[in-house]
């Protein structure tokens, strides 16, 4: 099985590719108002310049409406996210040659919820360049983490990444506990700070897709780029190294570049756990440890099993909304303890 | 003679603490060299210094008449190879792609591998008998076939530099000899530079043994000038016997009790 996959690498990240198509339709078609994946199918393609013209019938607006303004934008900003963090996962478990590495070892996640929590309490409600100011805020928090753990793990020009995890941890925990401190003094508040930490989607718009889609995917490509680096490195700094890899400029240029992929996914959509940690092991328990295939399948599988998630938490307890992250355990948890079990039986 | 590595007074610390003093040296081409000296004396760092894997002071090792400092990382790896210390690989490469590793100085980032560096690589796995495993998972590996594996690897990178450091300390008998062999039996067109714990693999491997003590080259030569019980008494602080090996004519040494 695991050999005939790894011949038709090609052919099956087609196949993938248009699975996802299929079930972003049918995404799309989920919720309240009654819309067929048909009819999601025949508005899109109506709409589309040239086959448009083409085609029969006619797109009532509501449709056309729900369709492009309300649920497309969430669909393609789920799958943004979940291919971000899929990506970083896979770079930084190469980078850090630790399975256990996610997006958040750095401390991304507890600087940016710090930022949406000083926000919040602040109440700033207005909005700058169609941004509002929680989003910039945590911008800046994931931003500012990022370089403090830089430089605290750095010592003389070197990274070690031991001492970066150790930095992220401890950062980590220090924004946590500001955070704590903000609630416990804003009790009022709290409920909000909650809620954007767990992350959604509900947000989502066209102007935000705009922002992120650029930085996710130019970035996701500069990771790519680096894919025979990242698989050198596994094997340890010390051989990377010995076979011409300058492990310094990689680690920096990989985590500058999976910082502002992180950035910019958790401040739009809030902290949203396990994806990035999951779907790298899985891709890799399915298709070997190689970047050139891990990086790839990785983004396509992170954009649909985060789309996923995310549709299944705004339909399973219509019209509550489940939190996001709090489906993709769920879901993705079971499926990887599957796959641990078939891996122990066979080896 | 060609001088491939020159080391002009090469020192080294870490943070205050000085490892390498003022050590000069120079190895050519057709010699396997072995490091030999107590823990702790600095044959690592030495390796490592040498190899830019820690990177020397500016002027103190030249390789082909160029300061290892302005070589890019690349272009070393084209004349220098190296197998590092404990190489410990758990993730499910199969043995074929970490051979192939070796080949990866040669192609740009977006470069596939060619038929060429396959067949380069298939010929190296031959010769140190791990064509059989190229399908087998590096974490499947006995030690002994995980180490030919590395040794394939640094031979496809076909350098005109090998260093390699204690490659065989947590070895059998049999696999010690096995792996040095390879490397002894290349060395006519090559530098080999080991460092080596066991000093009767060192005697009976080595045209020329270097002995390393507090960061200081305490001897150096053939294996009958710096394996005597004079050195090692004053190295190792261990009074020894020193016998003719019946079979290679090289010093044996014998610990006394």
């Amino acid at each position: 099985m695991n050999k005939f996959i790894n011949k038709k690498r090609k052919t099956f990240f087609i196949i993938l590719l248009i699975a996802f198509g299929a079930l972003a339709i049918v995404a799309i078609s989920m919720g309240s108002a009654n819309i067929t994946p048909y009819n999601v199918l025949t508005t899109i393609l109506k709409s589309t310049p040239i086959i448009g013209k083409y085609m029969e019938g006619n797109v009532s607006n509501t449709h056309f409406l729900i369709i492009f303004m309300v649920r497309m934008p969430r669909v393609i900003m789920a799958s943004l996210v979940g291919m971000g963090l899929a990506v970083v996962g896979a770079s930084f478990q190469a980078l850090f040659k630790n399975p256990m590495a996610d997006p958040y070892v750095l401390g991304i996640s507890s600087g940016a919820a710090l930022g949406a929590a000083i926000a919040i309490v602040l109440n700033i409600a207005s909005t700058a360049m169609h941004l509002s100011v929680i989003t910039l805020f945590a911008f800046l928090g994931a931003v500012g983490t990022t370089v403090l753990v830089y430089s605290i793990a750095q010592v003389r020009g070197k990274v070690l990444t031991v001492n970066l995890l150790l930095a992220g941890c401890a950062v980590s925990f220090f924004m946590s506990a500001m955070i704590s401190i903000i609630m416990v003094f804003n009790q009022e508040e709290v409920n909000k700070i909650v809620f954007w930490m767990m992350g959604s989607f509900n947000a989502s718009s066209w102007n935000n897709i705009l922002l992120i889609a650029p930085i996710v995917f130019i970035g996701a490509i500069i990771i790519y780029i680096f894919y025979r680096d990242f698989n050198l490195m596994l094997t340890g700094e010390d051989n990377a190294r010995s076979l011409g890899v300058d492990t310094e400029r990689v680690k920096k240029l990989a985590i500058i570049v999976a910082s502002m992929i992180m950035a910019v996914c958790v401040s739009f959509s809030g902290i949203i756990g396990f994806v990035g940690f999951i779907v790298p092991h899985m891709v890799r328990i399915i298709f070997g440890p190689n970047n050139k295939t891990l990086i790839p399948f990785s983004a396509l599988v992170g954009a649909m099993f985060l789309l996923l998630a995310d549709t299944i938490s705004r339909t399973i307890a219509s019209p509550a909304e489940l939190p996001v992250g709090a489906v993709t355990a769920l879901i993705g948890s079971p499926y990887f303890i599957y796959l641990l079990i078939k891996m122990k039986k066979r080896s | 003679m060609e001088n491939n590595i020159v080391v002009r007074g090469l020192n080294f610390s870490y943070e205050d603490k000085e490892i390498l003093r003022d050590i000069n040296l120079n190895f050519h081409k057709g010699n396997f060299y072995s490091i030999i000296g107590p823990n702790g004396s600095g044959k690592s760092t030495f390796i490592k210094n040498i190899s830019k894997l820690i990177a020397p002071e500016h002027k103190s090792v030249f390789v082909d008449n160029q300061d290892i400092c302005n070589f890019k990382n690349k272009n070393l790896a084209k004349l220098i190879s190296v197998i590092p210390q404990n190489t410990l690989i758990d993730y499910d490469f199969n043995v074929f792609d970490i051979v192939m590793m070796g080949r990866s100085p040669y192609r740009r980032r977006f470069e596939d591998f060619n038929t060429e560096d396959k067949k380069i690589v298939e010929k190296y796995m031959r010769a140190t008998n791990i064509w059989e495993l190229r399908g087998k998972l590096i974490t499947e590996l006995s030690g002994g076939e995980g180490q030919r594996v590395m040794a394939a690897r640094t031979l496809s990178q076909e350098t005109d530099i090998i260093l390699l450091d204690e490659p065989t300390s947590h070895l059998d008998i049999q696999y010690q000899v096995e792996f040095l062999n390879i490397f002894k039996s290349l060395k006519s067109n090559k530098v080999i530079i080991a460092v080596l714990h066991d000093l009767n693999l060192a005697s009976m491997f080595s045209d020329e043994i270097i002995l390393i003590n507090n960061g200081e080259v305490a001897a150096k030569g053939t294996p009958w000038q710096v394996i005597n019980k004079e050195n090692i008494k004053s190295v190792y602080k261990l009074s020894v016997e020193i016998i003719e090996n019946p079979i290679s004519k090289c010093p044996h040494v014998i610990p006394i009790l």
